[in-house]
């Protein structure tokens, strides 16, 4: 075992120690090193790295112009981020970098799903407003196409699902919120699966029953 | 007095665990809008349960909708929709659209945005319920192809 003097390496640890924190300032060394490299306001360049009481005064004034940071965790998460862009990192997260878990699966598509119904709302809403077209002569106009029911079938499911899908997966994360079901994660895979299993049985009953009901309608007429 | 380099090495983790955490325990400046339950300082706690009973009021009416249809349903649906679409809009706005990542401008833009979206949401709607079939009937022409 060697003995070092602890007031040597104190200093050491001490030095490691500020040279990083200050790594977050926007003169860096590396980048000062650069800038002398091409010559280039080398001056100013020493002072500011020389200087890490004005070196950090040049960090926070670049935090300042943020408006968001009000909190001491937010403004930690923004600093991180001005580090990272100053390190030309990309931000996280990647999502294809992930897993395939039934967890951030069933939740991104919950998000997916409502922003989607709601834009079709909007676009729909809009579209009959502003076209010389009324809902009755577009449903008629596909009406007159003759579609196998089978192909009708989908797109019916393809609507349906959705609408069950974010109800009921609602009710899931409504229970999330009052930290119900969160005890474990099993808790979390098991409502999951039977939220995505049951809202497919009953879109699928939807989805039949309508079937059913235009086979009658056929007969009748 | 003398330390080994494992107390060195100790020391350095030390710091580095010291600089790399986020500082809870640093106080909070008096502008904050963080609750602390002693101070009734504005926060989104009521709005956040709003929204959540909004939503548990929503769940009777989607399967009362698809059984009973007619002008008063597409009424409740308007309303009880275009809120909970505000809202759900309103937060992946607010989750995506952020100054870090496409500007401050683009972000102000971005929230203004939202209303001008609910706003033609609520027109286009309205418009639909009164001028044409209304959501239920168009549901149920849909459903009858």
């Amino acid at each position: 075992m060697i003995n070092i003097p602890t007031s040597i390496l104190c200093r050491l640890g001490a030095r490691s120690a500020i040279s990083r924190s200050f790594g977050t300032s926007v003169i860096t060394k590396d980048s000062c090193e650069m800038l002398e490299k091409k010559s280039l306001k080398t001056e100013s360049c020493r002072l500011k790295y020389a200087d890490p009481a004005r070196a950090k005064d040049t960090q926070k004034s670049i935090i300042r112009i943020v408006s968001e940071a009000k909190t001491p965790i937010q403004k930690f998460g923004w600093e991180y981020l001005v580090k990272q862009r100053g390190m030309k990192r990309p931000i996280a997260p990647h999502l294809t970098i992930y897993q395939p878990q039934l967890t951030w699966m069933l939740s991104g598509f919950h998000r997916i799903s409502g922003c989607v119904m709601a834009g079709t709302l909007l676009v729909g809403g809009l579209g009959f407003a502003v076209l010389p077209l009324d809902f009755t002569t577009f449903v008629e106009y596909i009406r007159g196409w003759n579609l196998p029911c089978a192909v009708t079938a989908v797109f019916k499911y393809i609507i349906a699902f959705p609408i069950i899908f974010h109800t009921l997966n609602g009710i899931r994360f409504l229970g999330f919120d009052l930290a119900k079901g969160v005890d474990n994660i099993g808790q979390v895979y098991k409502s999951g699966w039977l939220v995505f299993g049951v809202s497919a049985v009953i879109a699928l009953a939807i989805v039949i029953n309508s079937c059913q009901n235009k086979s009658k309608a056929v007969k009748t007429a | 007095m003398a330390a080994s380099l494992r107390h060195m090495a100790h020391f350095q983790k030390a710091l580095l665990v010291a600089r790399t955490a986020p500082r809870l325990s640093t106080i909070v400046r008096a502008t904050s809008t963080l609750n602390d339950g002693a101070s009734k300082v504005p926060d989104h706690s009521m709005h956040f349960k709003l929204e959540r009973l909004w939503a548990v009021g929503m769940l009777p009416i989607l399967p009362t909708s698809y059984f009973i249809h007619g002008p008063v349903m597409d009424a409740v649906l308007t309303v009880a929709l275009t809120l909970h679409i505000h809202w759900g809009i309103h937060g992946v706005v607010y989750d995506y659209a952020r100054p870090y990542v496409i500007g401050e401008a683009a972000a102000k833009a971005a929230h203004v945005g939202v209303y001008v979206i609910t706003g033609l949401l609520l027109a286009g709607l309205l418009h639909f319920n009164t001028n044409d079939v209304g959501i239920t009937k168009a549901f149920e022409l849909v459903f009858s192809l």
